[in-house]
């Protein structure tokens, strides 16, 4: 029986795991950047045209 | 606490931090008052002109037609009360449509006009402006449906936007307006003037409501004043009151009050006066006040002849008809 402890990787394996690992590195800086569908957009409420602050009296 | 006036109609509401208007959907948030229903309609269909009703402008054309929740009147017989008479936050439907949008679609509908119907559109003041504007900008026509309780400020400023009007003129009466609407007579008189002198298209609607406001002395002298204030080419609508919402009390307007108005109207030189709200009437369509030849036909909210030349000229006598009709 081989101990898998003791096993050097090889270059071959080292470069695949390297090359995966920049994958998903890429992907998660690309991810968030990619259009999304946008949800319900929350409008805000529009100020009106014709007001003014009220003069309490007295 | 911050209390705003709003002076956009004759009501002049002092609203305090946090409540609404008359109308509901005009509400002051920390001291600055919002318009809660800009974006947000409520009703939208495409409807025939004649529905509105305006029956010299674009006629037969659709018309994209919006409301919003809110109303500045609280008239006993509305019939568009379970939109007019409720705020926003109380709409089983409310749909999201900013000005943009709401051209885009009209356009995609094939439609000319954008009509603010239903409610009264004055108390969505803001969302009116913004769209008409683009509206124009995208060749389409506007067109407001009012009980004109605007102040004179905001009128002005709206009619640089505005291609037609039809103004329900309640009655002529002040009384009758407190009573029966909780709004007042003058302030209307005065924006049907002011829509007139700033080239806005416009046509009267007074709909006849059994004992109330069809007394014929009364009816005289709101068809002199539309006459002499407005012009005699002003298309007059009669319309047919039905019970509802809060007066259920009284019946359907007798077709013959109708005509008594409608005569009354034009032995006053009114030459186009019309009756709504009963189908096969002959005062549904239009004719050539010179020489009696029918121009246009309407069956209900639909046109079955029309007869009106390309440049809106009875093809017998060639007299000119007041209206838009291209």
């Amino acid at each position: 029986m081989k101990d898998v402890k003791k096993q050097k990787p090889t270059t071959e394996s080292r470069r695949r795991f390297l090359s995966l690992l920049g994958v998903a590195s890429a992907a998660g800086i690309a991810l968030p950047l990619l259009p999304r569908k946008q949800g319900p957009k929350e409008l805000s409420l529009k100020e009106a045209d014709f007001y003014r602050p009220h003069d309490l009296a007295g | 606490m911050r209390q705003v006036t709003c002076e956009l109609c004759p009501r002049g509401c002092v609203i305090p931090e946090g409540g609404a208007g008359d109308c509901r959907i005009r509400v002051n948030l920390n001291g600055k008052l919002r318009a809660t229903t800009y974006g947000r309609p409520s009703a939208i269909h495409i409807d025939p002109m004649e529905k509105k009703p305006l029956y010299h402008f674009r006629p037969g054309s659709p018309v994209f037609s919006i409301a919003t929740a809110g109303c500045n009147l609280h008239c006993l017989n509305c019939q568009n009360w379970q939109l007019s008479q409720r705020g926003g936050e109380e709409m089983e439907q409310v749909y999201r449509a900013d000005p943009p949008d709401l051209v885009k679609t009209a356009k995609e509908k094939g439609c000319e006009s954008i009509a603010y119907t239903y409610s009264d559109p004055v108390v969505f003041y803001e969302y009116v402006y913004d769209s008409s504007e683009l509206a124009h900008r995208a060749g389409l026509s506007n067109v407001f449906i009012t009980a004109a309780y605007i102040n004179q400020k905001p009128l002005r400023r709206l009619c640089r936007v505005l291609d037609a009007a039809n103004v329900d003129l309640k009655g002529f009466d002040d009384g009758f307006y407190r009573r029966t609407t909780g709004a007042t007579l003058q302030p209307v008189l005065d924006a049907l003037v002011t829509f007139r002198e700033e080239g806005v298209w416009i046509e009267v609607t007074n709909l006849l409501i059994p004992t109330l406001n069809d007394d014929l002395a009364m009816i005289r002298r709101m068809v002199r004043w539309i006459r002499d204030e407005l012009g005699e080419g002003t298309p007059l609508h009669f319309s047919r009151f039905h019970p509802q919402y809060r007066m259920r009390n009284l019946p359907p307007t007798p077709s013959e009050a109708l005509d008594r108005a409608r005569n009354e109207a034009m032995d006053a030189g009114l030459k186009y006066v019309y009756v709504g709200n009963v189908m096969g009437h002959e005062g549904g369509s239009t004719y050539c006040p010179t020489d009696g030849t029918p121009l246009i036909r309407r069956a209900g909210f639909w046109i079955t002849e029309n007869n009106l030349t390309a440049d809106g000229r009875c093809p017998t006598c060639n007299e000119k008809i007041p209206g838009v009709w291209k």
